[in-house]
């Protein structure tokens, strides 16, 4: 699995856009980081700041999810954490940098040109497994549908979107649609970033968390096997806590 | 001028006829569009310069009419008109995450949209089951409860705030009654086809048991086995509501506090909704009933009393300090 890595260096103002193979190193000495991890090579990125360890922490891949495992105070999302899986546009804070993670599968050279003019790159949705936090459909410009076996021309929407199980819009108009604020939102911003607040440990599948059970039961939310998108946002979120509460907000006749 | 979306979604007369109150009056000064996907709204838009003579709130106040459409296609009608954001203040009457959760997904995205919930009650199995509170106090800026008093899920939200029943016609707006020989019930027969049927029956059985008494029957359709020369279509019904001398009805909103208004007696049957608690409602300002022939009995003691004919006391009328409470919401940001 490949992944990429965009921050600014907020000394120099530089940006960065690394695509890397996990397991990766973040700290401010690179050879106080370690050059291998189980027998892996670590590709290591040196952050110079003070309030930056010299080895901050590791990305590493966990049955095929990508983790963040900090030895000091990182945070993900904003949210402070030791570890945690890391999903397709997360914001990681390690001192003063801001590093915005992805994941980048499979690029087919004849897309290469679009990679300069797009940061983020695309999920080949066939050969990825759901694992952790959904693997994410990444931003494919919506220009290029015909990537994904699509009739050529049909145009469909790039942003991403979900609450739960981040995926791909997908839909083949954005006039009028919430999850993407019309096609218009930022390819890098998730539309539900002010919710996370209001769960507290958002994102941590393991048991004894909250969304472990809605991780373990995904299968069950219109999950489609052959995209590995998950159709689950958080107006469905509240369908699956029992199975009495089912029946409510399904009939619009109501009063 | 400001501009309201209100949204009214919701089977039935209530959330159509409250948020209608509501912004005809607003209408004299703001433009009021009005969502909602009520069966009743393509009539109840071809009543309303029966009672707005006014060009000016016949111009500033518009039915968005939703089609009839799939539960996912209606979402996302809402959810695209929500999210045009060209309006200036956002009112949900009773569900405040949307009829269908469609809203939860809009809200993050309206932080500088000023929301207010119109509280009517809602049955707490809901609030609980899908966690309405949490989400009510997050996004609301203010909540109206329009008459219910202390008796609802979000009473006690700090941005809770109460105002009388809000009713269609205010009481100088009401036709005057003259005085008649004979007393009136009045049935309001509203809901669907086994309520129709049943409203229908009863009927039937008023006229064999009250030969001397006028019986009428306020509805959109004739009920089966109603004769049909007593049946009355008219909106609003608080005129016709205002003759009568006793009103047996289910005990929605609008027909439990247009008879406490008017100062009729309301004999109530308790109809089950998903999200409205009619027997909870109807406890405390009806007289809830269980069989035709109780409500019988119930109306012979009524009418045994002496007959008050009297014009109705000058009921005051909640609509006039909601829209000042709304007004604030957006002027002060
Ligand atoms: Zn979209």
């Amino acid at each position: 699995m490949q992944i990429q890595l965009v921050w600014t260096d907020p000394n120099s103002g530089k940006i960065y856009k690394p695509q890397l193979q996990p397991p990766v190193a973040l700290g401010r000495s690179f050879n106080l980081m370690p050059g291998t991890h189980a027998s892996q090579a670590v590709s290591r990125i040196v952050l110079d700041a003070d309030t930056v360890q010299a080895f901050h922490a590791l990305l590493e891949i966990r049955q095929g999810s990508v983790w963040l495992c900090s030895q000091a105070d990182s945070q993900i999302n904003g949210v402070t954490v030791t570890e945690g899986v890391l999903t397709h546009g997360d914001r990681i804070q390690v001192g003063p940098f801001e590093l915005t993670f992805t994941v980048v599968l499979d690029v087919i050279e004849e897309e290469e040109e679009i990679q300069d003019a797009v940061p983020a790159a695309r999920v080949n949705q066939g050969k990825t497994p759901l694992a952790g936090l959904a693997q994410v459909a990444a931003e494919l410009p919506g220009q290029t549908a015909k990537a994904l076996g699509r009739s050529s021309g049909e145009w469909v929407c790039d942003r991403t979107i979900g609450f739960l199980f981040k995926r791909r819009c997908d839909r083949t108009t954005a006039l009028g649609c919430p999850y993407c604020n019309n096609g218009q939102s930022k390819l890098d911003q998730d539309p539900y970033w002010l919710d996370y607040d209001l769960y507290p440990n958002f994102g941590s599948y393991r048991p004894g968390n909250w969304g472990y059970e809605y991780y373990r039961d995904r299968a069950y939310y219109c999950y489609n096997r052959e995209s590995r998108n998950v159709d689950f946002t958080e107006a469905d979120a509240a369908s699956f806590e029992e199975e009495s509460d089912t029946d409510y907000e399904m009939n619009f006749g109501a009063s | 001028m400001a501009t309201w979306l209100i949204y009214a979604l919701g089977g039935g007369w209530g959330h159509l006829n409250r948020a209608i109150a509501l912004g005809r009056q607003a209408a004299t000064h703001h433009q009021v569009r009005i969502l909602t996907n009520s069966p009743y709204a393509h009539w109840v838009e071809t009543q309303l310069p029966q009672i707005d003579f006014s060009p000016s709130v016949l111009q500033n106040l518009s039915l968005q009419i939703l089609p009839l459409a799939s539960v996912a296609e209606t979402r996302h009608q809402v959810q695209a008109i929500v999210q045009a954001q060209n309006y200036d203040c956002l009112i949900v009457d009773t569900f405040p995450r949307g009829l269908g959760g469609e809203l939860v997904d809009c809200f993050p995205l309206l932080s500088s949209i000023p929301k207010v919930l119109i509280h009517r009650d809602i049955d707490p199995a809901y609030v609980q089951a899908k966690q309405v509170g949490k989400f009510v106090a997050h996004y609301y800026d203010t909540l109206v409860i329009p008459g219910e008093g202390d008796d609802v899920p979000f009473a006690y939200f700090p941005q809770a705030v109460q105002t009388l029943p809000w009713l269609m016609l205010n009481a100088q707006a009401l036709p005057s009654v003259s005085p008649t020989e004979q007393p009136t019930i009045v049935v309001v027969a509203a809901g669907n086809q086994e309520e129709m049927a049943f409203w229908g029956q009863l009927m039937a059985r008023l006229l064999t048991n009250f030969p001397a008494v006028t019986c009428r029957c306020l509805a959109y359709t004739c009920p089966p086995h109603c004769p049909p020369h007593l049946w009355v279509q008219e909106w609003p019904g608080m005129p016709v509501l205002n003759q009568a001398d006793v009103v047996i009805g289910g005990a929605g909103y609008n027909t439990v506090f247009e008879c406490q208004a008017l100062g009729k007696p309301l004999i109530s049957f308790a109809w089950p909704r998903q999200y409205d608690r009619q027997q909870h409602r109807g406890q405390r300002w009806a007289k809830l009933v269980e069989t035709p022939q109780v409500a019988i009995d119930t109306v012979k003691s009524l009418l045994q009393t002496p007959r008050d004919q009297r014009e109705s006391q000058n009921y005051g009328n909640g609509i006039g300090d909601a829209i000042s409470i709304i007004e604030t919401q957006y002027s002060q940001r």
